[in-house]
């Protein structure tokens, strides 16, 4: 409209070409797609590895594949992590963890960086390290 | 067609206002686009209704197939072309939704509450990008790395790929980048963490889109004072690269897929 203040595009029929130069949609025109079911499926199991519950009244429509999360390879002292949602779950794993804030450090760099099987629990590892050790530290960095 | 999931388990970290700016910067080329929202607290329904923009609440519409999801969108859209699907009590029907949404629209934009659930899993394993919304301060990397663990775990389990991408939001504008942005960008290009080129920057025109119930193109709402938005020329800058990105990445996985 404002781009277009003396009416061409009506004096052209409405065919005069769009100056606009956005991005061409054409490529990802509504098309009805079907649900990968194995991914559903997968993602279910990998929900509940990680202690998730549906919050769905229904039941799946696939049954899904049996989770084996890998158990996490523990050294030293071990701290247990529980997990609870909604008044269920338990323990979901161990993790080697001490009061000493550079092995905190390094637990966390290399479990952002290097380690995919330990970064699920980090965010419970910082919580319980606060909770049995105080505050994390205060140049607390990766 | 294509569904963008925008995912960090890091509650704030930007990922409402990344899907808003997308969404908004679709629509602006012409493109309708559902928001499936997974977030109790619903700030897409509520910026939705405020604005008039149709809402449908999953759990009072029950739809038993994706026909049925498909026509309460068509029915409820009418002219509008966008519509917000509120699925967050069920993570079943929201494949329903998914499929019914992908028929009527050009993208979905899904966007999760900040913690981890199943929704999101079920979501983002039927993603065509999950975007990692990701505010570069030390403890949010944390974070980052849980939601990527997530999708690891999906990849490995159905030995199939998950296209994702981090997403730098709320970096300090201008030329001066702070050390901890710096460094953890490095960490994550170091590591092979996959990130966008594009920055949504901190600007207050992005703080606006909720405050005036709008999209980036509404703005500024009236010319009188009170509306006036600072930063909305760099908002609009961002938005644009980050759909040009987004696009380009979703093109170039069609291509390969083909
Ligand atoms: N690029 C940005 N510039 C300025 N402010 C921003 C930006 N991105 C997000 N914000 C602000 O940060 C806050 C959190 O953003 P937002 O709601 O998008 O995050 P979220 O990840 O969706 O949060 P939640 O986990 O609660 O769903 C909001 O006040 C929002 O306005
Ligand atoms: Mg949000």
């Amino acid at each position: 409209m404002s781009n277009d203040p003396f009416g061409f595009d009506e004096l052209a029929g409405g065919t005069a070409p769009k100056v606009d130069t956005g991005p061409d949609l054409s490529r990802f025109a509504p098309k009805a797609k079907t649900i990968d079911v194995e991914k559903a499926a997968a993602a279910k199991a990998a929900g509940e590895a990680h202690g998730f519950h549906s919050r769905s009244p229904r039941q799946p429509r696939e049954p899904a594949p049996p989770a084996r999360p890998e158990p996490p390879k523990a050294k030293g002292k071990r701290l247990v992590i529980g997990r609870r949602r909604r008044g269920e779950g338990g323990d979901i794993g161990q993790l080697s963890l001490t009061g000493d804030p550079e092995v905190l450090k390094e637990f966390v760099r290399r479990a952002t960086f290097e380690r995919a099987t330990y970064v699920g629990f980090l965010g419970q590892m910082l919580e319980l390290w606060e909770r049995e050790h105080g505050k994390l530290p205060d140049d607390f960095e990766i | 067609m294509p569904t963008v999931v925008v995912a960090n388990t890091k509650g704030g970290s930007g990922k409402t206002t990344t899907a808003l700016v997308f969404a908004g910067e679709i629509v602006a080329a012409g493109g309708k686009v559902v928001i499936l929202e997974g977030d109790p607290n619903r700030p897409m329904a509520r910026w939705a209704t405020r604005r008039g923009t149709p809402v449908i609440e999953a759990n009072k519409t029950k739809v038993g197939s994706a026909a049925d999801a498909e026509g309460e969108i068509r029915t409820i859209a009418g002219e509008s072309r966008i519509v917000v699907i509120t699925t967050d009590n069920d993570d079943e029907a929201v494949f329903d939704w998914i499929e019914g949404a992908s028929a009527w629209s050009h993208f979905i934009v899904a966007d999760p509450e900040g913690s981890p659930n199943q929704w999101l899993n079920s979501v983002a394993s039927q993603a065509d990008l999950v975007l990692i919304p990701f505010a570069p301060t030390t403890l949010d990397a944390n974070q980052v790395a849980r939601t990527i663990q997530v999708i690891r775990h999906i990849e490995k389990m159905a030995r199939k790929t998950v296209l994702h991408r981090i997403l730098v939001t709320k970096a300090s504008p201008g030329a001066v980048v702070t050390r901890d942005e710096r460094e953890i960008r490095e960490n994550l290009a170091k590591n092979g963490l996959p990130l966008m080129t594009t920055t949504l920057h901190d600007r207050p025109a992005f703080r606006a889109l909720f405050k005036f119930d709008a999209l980036l193109s509404d703005l500024p709402v009236s010319q009188a004072p009170e509306h006036q938005v600072n930063g909305l020329a760099g908002a609009r800058a961002d938005a644009k690269a980050l759909s040009e990105e987004i696009l380009t990445l979703l093109t170039q996985a069609q291509e390969q897929a083909a």
